[in-house]
């Protein structure tokens, strides 16, 4: 099979996050229960260039859950569904990777 | 934008042993995996003095205050420059972080454990992709985003 057809058997893509630094106020993770294609996505990407990566938050309403980890937590989440960070104040740092689901006899996938 | 109104805490799973802990997750029954003080403060303050001070560590150009550690694919498809070609050719920052702390090789660990047939690193066009990638923000925030490897390889990402 080829490699990028791997890809395309990836049925739930997930984010693992290991927070090593958070700030006192703010930094939570924010989800939408909401997928975009890639054409959705670019239509309501950011404008401004540095902010490009991401959508308008006023395009997509208020999220849908929130989490405020803490030092030395892990979070795994879906991530192909939209999420965010919140304003904090301070430093926020994390290690991450994602894993891929593709039925529950293969081994989950993982990279960055 | 930086703020939204509040949003409904979210239905979390506390434990990760076994296949039926993941499939909370998978079937939407949760919104998250949340293990609580999986490592302790001494060995956050050793990686993330790791992350801070390590020479390969850089900012983005279209996201504003975020410095990474490492590569992301998704970083293809968002960046305005696209070009990450040889990135993958360099040491994957997770061999150099095994040596400063063990919760990164007890992550990895946990999760190959409660997975019935473990881990395996995704390669893409003959390139391994590397396992993980640091990130930290300082005084910002990240805009609505997502992840999506599906997208990622049908984007026709620039590999040169």
């Amino acid at each position: 099979m080829r490699e990028d057809a791997v890809a395309l058997t990836v049925k739930c893509q997930l984010g693992v996050n290991l927070y090593l630094e958070m700030p006192e106020m703010g930094g939570e993770l924010e989800g939408w229960h909401r997928q975009l294609n890639a054409e959705e996505y670019d239509r309501l990407r950011n404008p401004e260039p540095d902010l490009a990566y991401g959508v308008r938050r006023d395009a997509i309403g208020n999220p849908d859950w929130e989490i405020r980890p803490v030092l030395g937590d892990v979070i795994i989440f879906k991530n192909t569904e939209l999420h965010a960070i919140r304003q904090g104040e301070g430093s926020r740092t994390t290690w991450g990777f994602f894993l891929g689901y593709r039925g529950d006899e293969k081994p989950l996938l993982v990279w960055s | 934008m930086v703020g939204s109104l509040r949003a409904e805490p979210a239905r979390v799973v506390s434990d990760l042993r076994r296949l039926a802990d993941w499939k909370q997750l998978f079937d939407g029954r949760v919104d998250a995996i949340h293990l609580t003080a999986f490592a302790g403060p001494k060995e956050c303050t050793e990686l993330v003095k790791f992350i801070a001070t390590h020479p390969r560590t850089v900012g983005y150009d279209n996201a504003r205050g975020i410095l990474r550690l490492g590569n992301s694919f998704s970083d293809v498809r968002k960046s305005t420059s696209g070009n990450i070609a040889g990135a993958y050719a360099s040491v994957d920052i997770v061999e150099e972080a095994l040596g400063v702390s063990k919760v990164i090789s007890q992550l990895l660990g946990v999760i190959t454990a409660s997975w019935p047939y473990g881990l395996e690193t995704y390669s893409y066009r003959g390139v391994v992709l590397h396992r993980a990638i640091a990130r930290r923000i300082i005084g910002a925030h990240a805009e609505p985003h997502d992840d999506n490897i599906s997208k990622e390889v049908c984007a026709k990402t620039r590999w040169r």
